[in-house]
């Protein structure tokens, strides 16, 4: 798999997690005030056509709620706040990451090449 | 996918044979899986069911849940972006439509076979409806396939043509002289439907999608508000997502072009239309929604049910097969009802994958 599209696949799978975070230190925010903040922090390869999709399923999962707002001579605007749910998922989710990113961690410090053989086991587990 | 079909595994358990067959199905009905996929993800599941000896149910879940998630991930969006609720795009969906009338056509007939013998009498009135119930139910599949493709308008208009056909059918039928102007063999009739069951199956599917597809608004065309009606018209008829929702996600993403510095069009922005209105409507309520658009289907067919059972009962002489046939359907059908109202209100009813934007890693950001 190309790096491109690997790092593509890692900022999508953490995207939810990095809006909550986002979220979490601000009042409100709307959708291209977020992928300001997303590039800004380095996640430049968020393009509006995912973070709108992510943004509108944390909603349907209640993790983020919504209202309108007058916009700056366009139309009006969506403002997006955490939830307390947001908040729990958030706490969650970050234990769960730094949990993830520290095993993945452990596994590639090392130098030395493997001298175990290819695993034969071959997850059934769709998504990978 | 796999160009060599490897043979079916051998499950161990009953049980686990049984799974595989739901996945199977679901794949296959419900989400258009390309060939090869089902097979190559059931050898997957029989080895990680062989080497944990569980069964699989245990270890990999709910078949339908597990054939959702296999289609999120596996199946690219450009795929899935064309389909609607039942997995098929425009054209199938209307294949679909004929068949099922031609089917339901070859099973009246036999009917009408059983209970009067071989020879069925055709009068002007017979004629009239047939060709009412023929030209209605075709303009309903139409009507379907139209919203499925995103034409709203398009759809309201085949509607409105069905109501009207539907109408005058039923009008004209009255001012029609009655009596039998030739007599056919019922064998020949059901010849004829299963002929037309064939001619269903037959057409091209793909140039059926390409009539029912709009010119492409996400290609050369610069215009952004045929892009936003595209998108309008994708969210509410192939997604089924309300109208207030749906001109939420348009204002926001206009919103978002005003905000951006330049002249970027819409379809730089969001890319192809088709994808940009899956990933916005393939949240958590889907099934919900789905389940509501049935439902509403649903009471129309209960509706038409209940008048058919009305008129069974208020004739002198009432047939027992037909009275028997119409209370079995209309109890098959309120059941139905029920089980659906309980499912668009289930607020547990949500996306199975449960994880966060799933998005095919080919498809472009």
């Amino acid at each position: 798999m190309a790096t491109g599209t690997t790092h593509t696949t890692w900022t999508r799978a953490a995207l939810p997690l990095c809006l909550l975070g986002v979220l979490a230190t601000e009042e409100k925010s709307y959708g291209y005030a977020l992928l300001s903040r997303l590039a800004d922090a380095g996640l430049d390869g968020v393009k509006a056509a995912t973070l709108y999709p992510a943004l509108t399923r944390l909603e349907e999962e209640g993790a983020v709620e919504t209202e309108w707002g007058a916009g700056e001579g366009g139309p009006g605007r969506k403002y997006y706040r955490i939830t307390d749910e947001g908040r729990a998922r958030l706490h969650r989710d970050r234990a769960a990451w730094a949990a993830f990113t520290g095993a993945v961690a452990s596994l590639t410090r090392t130098d030395e090449p493997s001298t175990a053989g290819p695993s034969a086991h071959t997850s059934a587990h769709p998504g990978e | 996918m796999a160009k060599d079909r490897k043979p079916a595994p051998t499950w161990e358990r009953e049980e686990d044979e049984d799974w595989a067959a739901a996945v199977e199905i679901r794949l296959a009905l419900d989400h258009d899986a390309p060939a090869g996929l089902a097979d190559q993800v059931l050898a997957e599941a029989h080895q990680l069911v062989h080497e944990e000896g569980r069964p699989a149910l245990d270890l990999l879940g709910d078949p339908h849940a597990y054939a959702q998630l296999v289609a999120d991930e596996r199946i690219p969006e450009k795929h899935r972006a064309r389909l609607d609720a039942d997995g098929l795009t425009p054209g199938e969906r209307l294949t679909a439509t004929l068949v099922s009338l031609g089917i339901t056509a070859t099973l009246f007939c036999g009917f009408e076979w059983l209970r009067d013998g071989l020879w069925v009498g055709i009068g002007w009135s017979s004629l009239a409806l047939t060709a009412t119930v023929t030209l209605g139910a075709a303009l309903t599949g139409v009507a379907l396939a139209t919203r499925a493709a995103g034409r709203i308008r398009g759809a309201r208009w085949f509607a409105a043509g069905t109501a009207g056909v539907v109408c005058a059918g039923v009008s004209g039928t009255a001012f029609v002289p009655d009596g039998q102007l030739f007599t056919v063999p019922a064998p020949l009739l059901m010849l004829a439907c299963f002929a037309g069951i064939i001619g269903a199956v037959m057409l091209p599917d793909a140039a059926l999608d390409r009539w029912f597809t709009p010119a492409s608004a996400d290609s050369d065309d610069s215009d952004d508000e045929a892009w936003f009606a595209r998108l309008d018209g994708l969210l509410r008829g192939r997604h089924a997502l309300p109208s207030a929702q749906a001109r939420g996600h348009i204002r926001e993403a206009r919103q978002h072009l005003a905000s951006a510095p330049g002249e970027e069009r819409a379809t730089d922005v969001f890319g192809d239309v088709e994808i940009y209105a899956l990933r916005l409507a393939e949240g958590p309520s889907r099934t919900r929604r789905f389940a509501r658009r049935q439902f509403y289907g649903s009471c129309a067919l209960t509706f038409f049910l209940l008048v058919m059972l009305i008129d069974n009962l208020s004739d002198p002489d009432p047939s027992p097969f037909w009275l028997a046939a119409n209370t079995g359907a209309l109890g098959a059908m309120i059941w139905i009802l029920v089980s659906e109202w309980r499912q668009s209100t289930d607020r547990d009813t949500s996306d199975p994958t449960g994880a966060g934007t799933t998005t095919s890693p080919d498809s472009p950001s």
